[in-house]
């Protein structure tokens, strides 16, 4: 069992995402000053990119040439988004959980969360190994366009609310449990 | 060369390339106004460097990790040429994105270009330098990781590195310009670059790639001592150039204002400025006319006829007043941009003092709510009204606080909010 | 010897507290020399020093007369030598062609002709026809010529090749030993494969516990076998050598 966790990275994911789950608490109401935006952005949001990215690690293929002749491989595939979804919420929750400045803010980055995540699952069967530039560009990409004015991202974040992205996971999930990641 | 013509064919980077595109394009043409000078257009479209420089550092890391194999770099350890081996591959990454950054260069110089109908970059020039070389940096920083970090958390590792070092640049040395070029949002019509710190950042990101280029050949090629001094060297290069930021008080900024002779679009109305802006003086021209020609038709006498753009505080002009952004959606001043010209007929030198007078400002900001109104139909027309306005006005040509009456005007759009 | 290709000269290496090379020293002139040993005895470690791609802690390596390891002369060595290693882990998006090419540019050929000596030394390891095909999707027998053909490719006076018929199946391996048969200058191979050793070598060198236990030819090693007129009489003069060893 424990060559199994390590085999797919489960256990350097669940350190960084538990480290990440107590930044994400302490840093609940913070926002923060990027590089390029007038305006702060909450740190929420940077918590939920940043554990979209690590929490993926353990959809990577691992044995790509034998993973096919696993006969426990479609069982486990199938549980493997479910473990980091699980992860990636233990890393993200305590941003939104609990907080005083619970309410639209917090429904928008969990929204932007859910949706980094629905298409960080679909790029690992998509693009393999290739799935992090997804993640990463459509992750700076956000934090660029929520600097402009009216803030785009949220209000469209906003609008969408978090039924579609949770779907979206759950998709992109029952995809990744069928298909596997792409290898080579 | 070779090497370089290979990889450039078999780097991840040109699978990339098209996606590096759009996210240059996106950012371009993410805000508006930017066509309107050419500093502005420049230093926008390489704020895409914020975003590229990342990117490019992930798929440097990625491809060092996953394309270069123990077999290439065994073979590379005893090849003459091996010490290049992953800067080549640096180098391809970095071309794809440099091109990417191009694309929307070129995009946003012809734009601008044939809206400003003007020649040369003038002081803008060392911004195309700039970029390619921070860019440069940041794709080196991520081989860096990459030979470091064999792992698939290389390629983001490597671009939360990048994005972190221009974070703590601006932390630590008051500049967002390390490894990225910060993009102006606003006009850059009367500033241009601070020669000083532009050439001290410049010097940095290439130290910077110098260090980190170092430390790859001393990672993958053995423990080659020329390498370990390039990176020393490199590295107290580095600590210079920072020193230099630091002394330079980037802190203040990166813009000074122009030394440019000034130009003026004449007719009923002059409007002058810095001459990168007499694109926008010949809408301004029009945009004020019709404004000053409404207003008298309201009842209201307006003695300014010249108005200055970035001018100085011993200008006996008015200011002028204008949003690149709002000039692209309207087609010509917006309203209350003509309003706050207006309604500021003369740069008083109270306007410069530690506590400037609160009648001013307070009358200033009434008479402009209220031209606005007037403007764009949505109020003003009380006798009572227009007697305060013109009273106001009067005031503000004379620069005499205590002349501005006793008045409080609140817009329609703020009514409305309310 | 009057005038070696390859000089290994007090070479002492290890890694971190542990010994993997103790003193060996050799002189390797043309021909094929074997190096044999078990797993571990530094066979890879001295082979890597001996194509430059490692500084050992104490000794030198010269090839051709120049310093392997210092200043100038090292480039001129490194000109000189060629290494194919035992883990092929190439690019696998990289036709082989483009690996042979790049690899030839590397070890300092010049740009022009590089097209063509590339598909000339694919043509001598009988690849000539999957030249544009990517490595990834080679077998394993061709990526193993692949990697010998990177090291042809330039010419070199002395080549070393680790293991070059790991993991090939007998044919693969038949056509491996031929072609490693027709090369020129001096050739340093490590093999596990007895065989090939008996069928190749010119000169064998055993090496264990991180010293040259052994020095001479293939009868000379079947000399120390239990029964030399026997099939395997090589291996078992090498068992014989590591057992007279062990019990020193």
């Amino acid at each position: 069992m424990i060559a199994a966790l390590a085999a797919h990275r489960w256990r350097v994911c669940a350190l960084v995402c538990g480290l990440l789950s107590v930044v994400a608490y302490l840093a609940r109401d913070d926002v923060i000053q990027l590089p390029f935006a007038d305006d702060p952005v909450p740190a929420r949001m940077l918590v939920a990119m940043v554990v979209v990215a690590a929490s993926l690690t353990p959809l990577y293929a691992t044995f790509p040439a034998l993973a096919t002749t696993f006969v426990r491989e479609p069982s486990v595939r199938a549980a493997r988004p479910a473990g980091v979804v699980v992860l990636a919420m233990i890393g993200f929750l305590p941003a939104v959980v609990g907080s005083p400045e619970a309410g639209r803010s917090a429904l928008v980055d969990t929204s932007l969360f859910l949706s980094l995540l629905a298409a960080g699952i679909l790029a690992a069967v998509v693009l393999g190994d290739h799935a992090w530039f997804v993640v990463t560009g459509a992750s700076l990409t956000v934090l660029f366009l929520e600097a402009l004015p009216g803030a785009p991202v949220a209000a469209a974040l906003a609008g969408m609310g978090l039924a579609p992205p949770a779907v979206a996971v759950l998709v992109a999930s029952a995809i990744y449990a069928a298909r596997g990641p792409r290898t080579g | 060369m070779t090497g370089l013509v290979i990889w450039l064919r078999r780097t991840t980077a040109r699978t990339m390339f098209p996606a590096m595109v759009a996210v240059t394009l996106a950012v371009l043409f993410s805000r508006s106004g930017w066509a309107w000078d050419l500093g502005h257009a420049v230093s926008w479209a390489s704020s895409s460097t914020l975003l590229l420089g990342p990117l490019s550092a992930g798929v440097a890391a990625f491809d060092t990790w996953r394309q270069r194999g123990r077999g290439l770099r065994s073979v590379e350890r005893s090849a003459l040429r091996g010490w290049q081996g992953t800067l080549t591959l640096a180098v391809a990454v970095w071309t794809y994105a440099a091109l990417a950054w191009a694309t929307a260069m070129a995009l946003a110089i012809s734009i601008s270009t044939f809206r400003y109908e003007g020649s040369g970059l003038g002081t803008w020039w060392p911004v195309l330098i700039q970029a390619p070389a921070a860019l440069l940096g940041a794709t080196l920083l991520g081989a860096v990781i990459g030979s470091l970090v064999r792992g698939v958390g290389a390629a983001p590792l490597a671009v939360g590195a990048v994005y972190a070092t221009t974070a703590m640049a601006d932390i630590v040395l008051g500049t967002r310009s390390v490894l990225a070029v910060e993009g102006a949002t606003m006009s850059l019509v009367g500033l241009r670059p601070r020669g000083d710190v532009l050439a001290v950042t410049l010097a940095l990101d290439l130290a910077l790639g110098a260090a980190f280029a170092a430390s790859v050949v001393r990672r993958e090629h053995g423990r080659s001592r020329k390498a370990l001094v390039s990176a020393c060297a490199a590295s107290l290069a580095v600590l210079a150039c920072a020193t230099g930021l630091v002394t330079l008080d980037a802190r203040e900024g990166h813009l000074e204002p122009s030394t440019a002779e000034r130009v003026c679009v004449l007719g009923d109305v002059e409007v002058c400025g810095p001459p990168e802006g007499e694109a926008i003086y010949r809408v301004a021209q029009r945009s004020l006319a019709a404004g000053i020609s409404q207003l008298e038709t309201a009842g209201l006498e307006l003695g300014q006829r010249t108005y200055d753009h970035a001018s100085a505080a011993s200008s006996r002009a008015g200011v002028l007043s204008v949003d690149t952004a709002l000039l692209d959606r309207d087609g010509g001043l917006d309203a209350w941009d003509v309003a706050s010209t207006l309604s500021t007929p003369l740069l008083c030198e109270e306007f410069f003092d530690a506590d400037p007078p609160v009648e001013l400002l307070e009358g200033q900001w009434n008479l402009a709510s209220w031209m606005s109104d007037v403007l764009s139909g949505a109020g003003g027309v009380a006798a009572d009204e227009r007697s305060a306005a013109q009273k106001t006005l009067s005031a503000l040509e004379r620069c005499a606080p205590e002349s501005v009456p006793q008045w409080a005007y609140t817009s329609a759009e703020l009514r409305e909010a309310e | 010897m009057s005038h070696p290709l390859l000089t290994l000269d007090g070479i002492h290496h290890g890694y971190g507290a542990r010994d993997v090379l103790r003193d060996v020293s050799c002189e390797i002139g043309p021909g094929i020399t074997a190096l044999i040993g078990v797993n571990g005895a530094g066979k890879s470690t001295l082979l890597s020093i001996a194509s430059g791609g490692v500084r050992p802690r104490q000794g030198a390596v010269a090839v051709g007369g120049h310093d392997l390891l210092h200043g100038r002369a090292r480039r001129q060595g490194l000109g000189k030598v060629a290494f194919m290693p035992q883990d092929a882990t190439f690019p696998p998006r990289m036709t082989a062609r483009e690996i042979v090419e790049y690899v030839d540019w590397m070890r300092g050929a010049p740009r022009s002709g590089g097209r063509a000596r590339a598909l000339q030394a694919l043509d001598r390891v009988r690849l000539a026809d999957r030249a544009e095909s990517r490595f990834g999707s080679l077998s394993g027998g061709m990526q193993r010529r692949v990697c010998l053909a990177q090291a042809i490719v330039s010419a070199p006076e002395v080549l070393v090749l680790d293991e070059p018929s790991t993991g090939l199946d007998p044919e693969q391996r038949h056509v491996m030993v031929q072609l490693i048969g027709t090369l020129a200058g001096a050739v340093v191979l490590s093999s596990h494969v007895m065989e090939d050793v008996a069928d190749l070598a010119d000169r064998v060198l055993v090496l264990d516990d991180g010293a040259i236990t052994f020095d001479g030819d293939v009868a000379g090693l079947r000399a120390l076998a239990p029964v030399p007129e026997a099939d395997r009489a090589a291996e078992h003069g090498f068992l014989a050598v590591l057992s007279a060893q062990r019990s020193a």
